[in-house]
């Protein structure tokens, strides 16, 4: 009895610990978290929008940055009521890791804009909630972020299930939606100002327009070819689109296969695609799984084939992955949206921020917020004096903004952007940059 | 033909894998008659000790091995105080909802300290190819299937000649007349989950070097350990093992000939077909159940 | 003369709640939180027909998700291919739960135990599978979206259009009041006095000659039924179905709403139902601590509440003195007649 009692009050104080641990480490709905800092001006306080900071201290430093920029330029006129920006990610589960980089992305972004006084004096707010990549999760975000947190605008779901899901209440309760990384054609199948969702819109290309220069890309350089896609939804539309793309330039595709994600072993699938002997493979993966799979591929003695990707693959995480043997990753072609090296400045402000390299979602992120959404809520200032979903959806219409990488944004009639992609290629375990495509 | 070896040498790999993930479960189960949810997630906790004892701390791969087994073992043991023995003596269904909360956890808990993104831990080994009989075997895998076999002739040996081994075998046999008998219940029950952890932190330093690890690379493990065990009939150690190969065959063969979205489907249809045509399992004798 | 009075206060307690469910979303204005209480009726009536299946017959299935996300697919497709009306896909959807259910019954009920969980865990993977790639059918990992607005319509009197989250929450509440009183007739019947003769001792109800697989299959189909309904509601709500209706994340949300809060009572899974609902919410404020602190909830009920949520309510319930007199009352009534 009297040991149970020891147990009982071992396990309430890690009970105790980890809600208060939670409390200071999370700190957005809390009165006053932040020590004196906070004290000084209200305008700091609403500022404060570390989700994902890996140690307090940096938080507080953060904090007193934030504060001496906005203070100076933003007395003049007096604090004005935030934008309120809300986004939806998988923050837990086995593909945290794009709501990490997705956070990351946009708390940098709204950091630089507040620093700089915000968007005409209205200072930029991130309300993120964890859909767990859940569809059901999803509604249960869009509702929570409208009627709880009160934002104007959504940036993002995480991944294409999870927009399809979350877009018909979006449109319900009027609220703008900018998808910024999610590439599944369907999305904008439904969109736009003849009779759509006028609500949605989206900054990147999706598969639709990028597969087709793939295609192009592909067909001259092989007469066979073996398709593999991650299991997720636009992965799976990629690989059927590219299909019916290769059969009509006259490649024959020998076999399309769909993985898990985390699968541990594709021995058994690459054994097979061996067997039929293609000239070359197209596989979507993401980078860290790609990474197993190329091992696998080239233990399995394939070096003959021509290596296309999806999904991101050439990019600093892959090569991350693969930098105790670069050759492994020798030829690997992609033709993408976001190209590694072309932003060092970008690319060194986020790896001073956060430590880790920026990846496509972040720099996607990051874009879309600092150059897009701030565009369009400036217009809505100039246009109607205030920040409302409505008012910004008005102005998203009509932003026509130049984005560093991605090329120029405009939104079309589908309300479907048309930016910059590029080819490019591993050689001796850097990237090369091939060639740009316009995907107008 | 040669195609169809390959592919069964593959499945045979694969199996192999399972079965060390496997084996833990039946002892568990035999021992202590608790189903852990938490089984695939205490692999991870091994992957990560041995990701941090290889990669982060820089020891010699063989040494960090014995790191991760050694910790696992206490581990082991202290996850069997902590969560298992307040409720060892509740329901099975308690122990299902417990072992899925310290499930819950595990995964968490890593998250936060790890990051979701998975890592890797190539050791040279993994680069390294040889042939064999015309195939072509990286040597990681080779020391997968050898150091696997070797350590369950050891947990075979462990349990027909020791006392305490043949005392967990006559557990699973004969739970009541154990007790009766003298046999310390409590103290095997905490010994069992350490030599499973063991064996887990083993076969983990084993096969991450070949895969990635994640926080979440457990759960599916989980279920196979659990279709293999069932399999094989619970608390049978060598049928998890029989278990867990036939789950690898099928599944490379599926990849191999029918569809690689279809893998896990048609190794859980195998498993409910051994249910069906042997509902006590392969091995299993007499009516099992709890 | 007693049993009347016995009965008087639970039955004016349950119409003061009824009350109290049915203001709610007047006096709620946040969209939110009504639909939150939409996800704890839906969780609460799929705990009950769980709780049919689990804390009634003792059979512990871990596929009841998959026949409240077959439902759900079925109300979804039926709705986006044939255009056919709610209360069709309703009872369409219950059909064909309890149909799978009837025929996966066959082999599964012959399994004992651990062996029925696992081969049943087994089986919802595989159809969570088959969603995930029957791209045809189910529209795979796009999910079944645009499923249409219930509209009831009752000869010329009523045509309801349900849109907004009260009306959703008002149609909620009539399944859930349905789905209860199911529950209870069959859990206070004749029939549910042989489940839990079935659930303490399977030999001795055996031996009194109660045919154990009867009624197994019985509380097996009938809580698929209502699940599969359910699921069609949910299809309704949430205008699509997913692959991740099927998925075990719900299965581990049901067995915790169960076993925490009191397998075999109603007023315990209710409970369950609606604290799991709630607590993952409310833990929002710490998103990235949130699953530890559940986790370290879970493990703190399932080691100091054995007798779940409601039996901690119970405890305190007769430690109330309004109990405590209406206890005695009810003695001294006894004594008197």
């Amino acid at each position: 009895m009297k040991r149970n009692l020891g147990l009982w009050r071992l396990m309430a104080f890690v009970a105790a610990l980890s809600i208060v641990f939670g409390v200071v480490s999370c700190g957005t709905p809390a009165p006053a978290p932040e020590p004196e800092v906070v004290k000084e001006t209200v305008v700091v306080k609403e500022t404060v929008i570390v989700e994902v900071t890996p140690e307090p201290q940096e938080v507080i430093k953060e904090t007193v940055v934030v504060k001496e920029t906005v203070v100076v330029q933003a007395t003049p006129e007096g604090p004005k009521e935030p934008i309120r920006i809300g986004t939806g990610q998988p923050l837990t589960g086995p593909v945290a890791w794009i709501g990490q980089y997705y956070n990351q992305g946009l708390t940098m972004a709204a950091e630089e804009i507040n620093s700089e006084g915000g968007v005409l004096g209205h200072l930029v707010q991130i309300f993120p909630c964890d859909n767990e990549a859940v569809a059901e999760k999803a509604l249960t975000c869009v509702r929570r972020l409208v009627d709880q947190d009160k934002v104007q605008m959504i940036i993002e779901m995480g991944s294409s299930s999870t927009t399809l899901a979350a877009m018909p209440l979006m449109e319900e309760y009027e609220v703008p939606f900018l998808a910024a990384i999610v590439s599944a054609p369907s999305i904008t199948d439904n969109t736009g100002r003849e009779g759509g969702n006028i609500w949605a819109f989206r900054s990147c290309a999706h598969d639709g327009m990028t597969l087709d220069p793939v295609a192009k890309y592909i067909i001259p350089q092989v007469d066979t070819i073996s398709l593999i896609a991650w299991n997720s939804a636009a992965p799976r539309e990629a690989a059927e689109e590219l299909k019916q793309l290769l059969e009509a330039g006259g490649v024959e595709v020998l076999s399309v296969d769909y993985t898990e994600a985390g699968q541990a072993d594709y021995r058994p699938v690459i054994t097979r695609i061996k067997s039929l002997d293609p000239d070359g493979l197209w596989f979507s993966i993401v980078a860290r799984d790609a990474a197993v799979f190329i091992r696998q591929w080239r233990e399995l003695g394939m070096s003959e084939q021509k290596l296309f990707s999806g999904s991101n693959v050439v990019g600093y995480e892959f090569l991350e992955a693969i930098k105790d043997d670069p050759s492994l990753g020798e030829g690997i072609t992609e033709a993408t949206l976001y190209i590694p090296g072309l932003e060092p400045d970008f690319e060194e402000r986020y790896l001073a921020r956060w430590g880790t390299p920026a990846d496509y979602i972040a720099s996607a992120a990051h874009h879309s917020l600092r150059y897009v959404v701030a565009t369009a809520a400036e217009m809505a200032v100039q246009d109607t004096g205030e920040v409302t979903p409505s008012s910004l959806r008005d102005a998203l219409e009509k932003v026509s903004v130049e984005m560093p990488t991605f090329g120029l944004i405009e939104f079309d009639e589908y309300n479907q952007a048309h930016p910059d992609m590029a080819v490019m290629q591993i050689q001796n375990g850097e990237i090369v940059l091939l060639e740009t495509i316009s995907t107008e | 033909m040669e195609t169809f070896v390959e592919q069964l040498l593959n499945g045979l790999t694969l199996g192999l894998m399972y079965a060390s993930v496997a084996v833990g479960q039946a002892l568990i189960f035999g021992v202590a008659r608790l189903i852990n949810f938490a089984h695939g997630d205490l692999f991870m906790v091994g992957a990560y000790v041995f990701f941090v004892a290889y990669s982060v701390l820089g020891l010699p791969y063989p040494v960090a091995i014995c790191v991760s087994a050694v910790v696992m073992f206490g581990f082991g043991g202290l996850f069997e105080r902590v969560i298992v023995r307040p409720i060892l003596d509740r329901p099975w269904h308690v122990h299902l909802v417990a072992t899925l909360g310290a499930s819950i956890i595990l995964i968490s808990a890593f998250t936060l300290m790890w990051g979701s993104t998975a890592k890797q831990v190539p050791t040279s080994y993994s680069a390294t190819i040889l042939q064999v009989a015309g195939f072509r075997v990286s040597l990681q895998r080779i020391i997968v299937v050898v150091v696997t076999l070797l350590s369950f002739l050891a947990l075979h040996l462990f349990l027909q000649k020791t006392k305490t081994g043949k005392a967990m075998k006559a557990m699973s046999q004969n739970r009541e007349a154990c007790a009766v008998v003298g046999v310390d219940v409590r103290r095997l029950s905490t010994l069992t989950f350490a030599i499973s952890c063991g064996l887990l932190g083993l076969a983990a330093s084993l096969v991450s070097p070949l895969f990635t690890i994640s926080p979440t690379m457990g759960m599916g493990l989980t279920f196979k350990a659990f279709a293999a065990v069932i399999m094989g009939g619970f608390g049978q150690v060598n049928g998890a093992i029989y278990g867990a190969i036939i789950l690898g065959v099928t599944e490379a063969l599926t990849a191999g000939y029918i569809s690689s979205a279809y893998t896990d489907a048609m190794a859980f249809a195998m498993m409910i077909l051994v249910l069906l045509l042997r509902p006590q399992g392969l091995l299993g004798r007499g009516k099992v159940g709890i | 003369m007693t049993s009347a009075r016995n009965l008087w206060i639970p039955a004016a307690l349950s119409v003061a709640l009824l009350m109290v469910l049915i203001g709610l979303p007047l006096v709620i204005e946040n969209r939110y939180l009504v639909h939150i209480l939409i996800m704890t009726g839906v969780y609460c009536a799929l705990a009950l027909s769980y709780d049919l299946v689990v804390g009634h017959v003792g059979l512990l299935s871990l596929a009841h998700p998959t026949f409240f996300g077959v439902g759900a697919y079925a109300a979804a497709i039926l709705s986006t291919r044939v255009a056919s009306p709610f209360l069709v896909n309703l009872v369409v959807a219950g059909f064909v739960a309890a149909g799978l259910a009837s025929v996966v019954s066959f082999p599964f009920l012959r399994l004992a135990g651990a062996s029925f969980a696992i081969g049943t865990l087994g089986f919802a993977l595989i159809i969570q599978l088959v969603a995930n790639n029957e791209v045809w059918l189910t529209g795979g990992t796009d999910c079944t979206i645009g499923v249409a607005r219930p509209r009831l319509t009752l000869g010329p009197w009523i045509d309801w259009r349900v849109s907004s989250v009260s009306d959703y929450y008002y149609l909620m509440l009539i399944i859930l009041l349905l789905v209860v009183v199911l529950c209870w007739r069959l859990t206070t019947s004749r029939v549910g006095r042989t489940f839990i003769s079935i659930r303490e001792d399977e030999i001795l109800a055996m031996a009194s000659g109660v045919n154990l697989l009867k009624y197994k299959t019985f509380a097996f189909v009938v809580g698929a039924f209502i699940a599969g309904s359910v699921g069609a509601y949910y299809a309704h709500y949430s205008t699509l179905a997913c692959p991740e209706a099927l998925s075990s994340y719900m299965t581990i949300a049901l067995l915790i709403m169960l076993f925490v809060g009191g397998v075999g009572r109603m007023r315990g899974v209710v409970l369950g139902a609606i604290m799991f609902t709630f607590v993952p919410e409310f833990l929002r404020i710490a998103p990235t601590l949130r699953m530890v602190i559940y986790g370290v909830l879970l493990l703190l009920a399932i080691r100091y509440m054995p007798e779940g949520l409601d039996g901690v309510v119970t405890k305190w319930w007769r430690k109330l003195p309004l109990a405590r007199t209406l206890a005695s009352s009810g003695e001294n009534n006894q004594k008197a007649g």
